[in-house]
């Protein structure tokens, strides 16, 4: 009986601890996958920060690709006052010295080639209660396109963790200025 | 150890039999214990593994709790002409603990070979005057009032109270349960009134 509960209680431990290291050492976030990248490895939500013109326009963006070359939605916001007309007030909310865009998913689209290369066709829409000064407000719409490329570090189900862009017409500054700098950034799930 | 001192003990007068009685009685109830105490050791290790909050944790709806604990920030402003980076301790109630701004004095004046202390200008953070807000999408906006060091150079810019603020947005991985890395827009870095944008990194 004694001779049992030893070997059982050694056994459990064992286990126990193969579970404890198991749980311990394997890396459960990423993996590095290889290409072949495909539009599934492109799906969640992702958080940008992009900016042009020597960084003089910036931006923070919401994307949430589908994993099947659309969006479900996504929201842009940049400063107000870097559109020259109204400069930062510190008395008003940080609401209200922004510019808001939301994504119009049926006229934006991406496409993801197999080494990871790709392109973003984004369709962004002024907010309502955006200032006048803010591009395209109120209620106008700007197209965005953007040449991005994914990292191969993938999480555990497939989806790609960061990506690199050059951005084209970032708030549209490149139709307005047309010798405005392209933009570049980076994305982070 | 113990065990085998115990049963010495009782070696000497009541013959093999039931010395070896005694044996079997405690090493079964020692042996008891000790597997009692593996059991709890790998139950308690185990659940530890299984439900600490750990890195790698993914948010999908959002909340001023999740901006939480010490970042340790980055800005550029001005076509990243003025630089500075910043510690600061968002509360996860929309509020701030502490913060502290660092900039390059070289922006406003030339370089010397001073002490590098003294080639940066230093801000504190009003807590009282602070605020962020995160909606469920984990996009948000902060406000920081920001009060220069007594003992900033008077070359450092601005010289009085200044309120920065930058629109925000969280990543989804979270260690317990705050984002690991936010990104910013900013608007008003160093009371310069243009735009910049930043990183925050927690941890």
């Amino acid at each position: 009986m004694s001779k049992r509960r030893w070997v059982a209680a050694k056994l459990f431990a064992v286990l126990g601890g193969a579970g404890l290291a198991l749980g311990i050492c394997v890396p459960r976030a990423s993996a590095a996958n290889p290409p072949p990248f495909s539009n599934s490895n492109y799906d969640n939500r992702y958080i940008c920060n992009v900016t042009s013109d020597e960084n003089f326009f910036t931006a923070v963006i919401r994307v949430t690709p589908n994993g099947n070359g659309t969006y479900t939605d996504g929201t842009l916001v940049t400063p107000l006052d870097s559109f020259g007309v109204v400069p930062f007030n510190p008395a008003d909310t940080p609401e209200d010295n922004s510019c808001s865009y939301g994504l119009v998913a049926p006229s934006s689209s991406y496409v993801v080639s197999a080494n990871g290369l790709t392109v973003e066709v984004q369709t962004w829409k002024a907010s309502p209660g955006n200032d006048p000064s803010c591009p395209d407000s109120p209620l106008g719409t700007f197209v965005m396109s953007n040449e991005i490329v994914l990292r191969a570090n993938v999480n555990a189900n497939g989806k790609v963790q960061n990506a690199s862009i050059s951005s084209g017409n970032l708030l549209d500054q490149g139709v307005i200025f047309v010798t405005e700098d392209p933009g570049d950034g980076f994305c982070f799930k | 150890m113990l065990v085998i001192e115990l049963t010495c003990l009782f070696r000497a007068p009541n013959g093999a039999r039931q010395i070896s009685k005694i044996e079997g009685k405690r090493m079964s109830r020692n042996g008891n214990r000790i597997s009692k105490l593996i059991v709890a050791l790998v139950v308690f290790g185990l659940s530890t593994v299984l439900w600490v909050p750990r890195m790698g944790a993914e948010v999908t709806t959002f909340s001023v709790k999740n901006y939480n604990g010490s970042y340790a920030c980055r800005y550029a402003s001005f076509e990243d002409f003025f630089t500075a980076v910043s510690q600061y301790t968002p509360n996860g109630a929309g509020g701030y603990t502490t913060g502290t701004l660092v900039a390059s004095l070289n922006a406003f004046t030339g370089f010397n070979s001073a002490a590098p202390a003294s080639q940066f200008c230093t801000f504190f953070l009003e807590p009282s005057a602070s605020f962020y807000s995160i909606d469920a999408t984990g996009l948000g906006f902060e406000e920081l009032s920001w009060t220069p060091s007594v003992a900033n150079s008077p070359l450092c810019f601005p010289a009085a109270f200044f309120i920065d603020q930058d629109q925000i947005a969280l990543r989804n991985l979270t260690q317990n349960g705050a984002t690991i890395r936010a990104e910013l827009s900013d608007d008003n870095l160093l009371d310069i009134g243009v735009p910049g944008h930043g990183t925050c990194v927690g941890g």
